[in-house]
């Protein structure tokens, strides 16, 4: 009996070790890896507007990863958050690279809506958007584009995983 | 692709990932009490807390319900140590009077505490045109923790096997019922380590 209760006492003490020794921090929780784009054209003017929605946090640890992560975040420089989206962002149509231009930025409390434009050359059929916002970051991240056009509305999905795909 | 099916992608992938462990360790507590043949049961639980966190989810992004972010973090792993907690509490009871009565309550309560913590992500992003991405993550979710729910069944089937291994190797004699040790060791387990999360979360 006593060594009944011995081994019983032994094996939960080894399961508590095996959980402490096996536990991951989880000081952060179960984060949500997102960006959310809405993207809409407009066959008559050709104008492409974007309005994307990021974490603060996240996305100014993209931009500037040389930055040690402090409580309050330091928001990057217009300039450095066009270089950063610009490269990770695209929209490429038969005439070519989508150029976008810097229309502003405004936050809500941890989130940034980053407003670009830009003109397509030509026409958008056959056009590809890429989008691998903070990918580089994040293994499970997801970008949603919500594309607008002509009256119709399309969702596209995007994963680390994930090149260009077609936009319309 | 439509609007509901990429919202449907992101609650499912947001469960079906090793990042997402808080919420799997809490379905471990949830559904470690059941044998392979009360599956039905076991489906009925993570229902009931699929249902109770898209009622605070939705509350929450319709700006409804204010909620403090730190609190819900501490409080998510404290749901787990309690239904740990129960876990070990009841093992002595009949599984199947707990299964039926108890076990959806309890997951639909602490799901309104799960919900107000994907609430906390999601409100700030949904800016509009909130039902039909809301729909889709939370059928997302739903459909995310029964695949998890079923790899979890596939893991106790093991867990199982490995315990009447090790009772034959110990030659314990009587030997324990196997759904007991599972319980009592897993739940063990599970709340230790959410308790240890409950303390790194802890808002003061």
């Amino acid at each position: 009996m006593v060594a009944r209760r011995l081994m019983r006492a032994l094996v939960v003490a080894a399961l508590s070790l095996v959980a402490v020794a096996a536990s991951p921090g989880s000081a952060e929780g179960h984060p949500l890896h997102t960006t959310m784009m809405d993207l809409s054209y407009d066959p008559a003017s050709r104008a492409l507007s974007v309005m994307i929605r990021v974490f603060a946090d996240d996305f100014s640890a993209a931009v500037m990863p040389s930055v040690p992560r402090r409580a309050e975040i330091v928001i990057p420089s217009d300039t450095a958050i066009l270089r950063y989206v610009t490269r990770r962002f695209g929209v490429t149509g038969p005439g070519g690279r989508v150029s976008m231009r810097w229309c502003g930025l405004r936050r809500e409390g941890k989130v940034l809506f980053l407003c670009l434009r830009g003109t397509v050359p030509g026409t958008l059929a056959g056009a590809s958007l890429s989008n691998g916002l903070l990918t580089e970051m994040f293994a499970d991240q997801v970008n949603v584009v919500q594309v607008s056009y002509d009256g119709r509305r399309r969702t596209l999905l995007f994963t680390p995983r994930d090149g260009a795909k077609a936009l319309l | 692709m439509s609007e509901f099916l990429a919202f449907f992608q992101l609650g499912f992938g947001h469960i079906v990932t090793a990042g997402a462990l808080d919420h799997i360790l809490f379905l471990v507590a949830l559904a470690v009490i059941y044998r392979a043949r009360d599956w039905r049961d076991a489906l009925w639980v993570i229902s009931a807390f699929t249902v109770g966190h898209s009622v605070t989810l939705a509350l929450a992004v319709t700006d409804t319900l204010a909620i403090r972010e730190p609190i819900v973090e501490f409080l998510i792993p404290l749901t787990i140590v309690a239904a740990a907690a129960e876990n070990l509490v009841a093992s002595n009871r009949g599984v199947r009077a707990r299964a039926r009565y108890l076990r959806p309550l309890l997951a639909g309560a602490f799901g309104l505490v799960h919900g107000a913590g994907f609430a906390g992500y999601l409100k700030s992003l949904f800016v509009d045109r909130i039902a039909v991405p809301l729909l889709g993550f939370n059928v997302g979710i739903e459909a995310g923790q029964v695949v998890v729910l079923a790899a979890i069944g596939v893991a106790l089937v093991v867990v199982d096997a490995g315990i009447r291994r090790a009772q034959h190797g110990l030659r314990l004699r009587p030997a324990l019922p196997v759904l007991r040790v599972r319980v009592v060791g897993l739940s063990l387990m599970v709340g230790l380590v959410a308790a240890m999360w409950a303390v790194e979360r802890r808002p003061w």
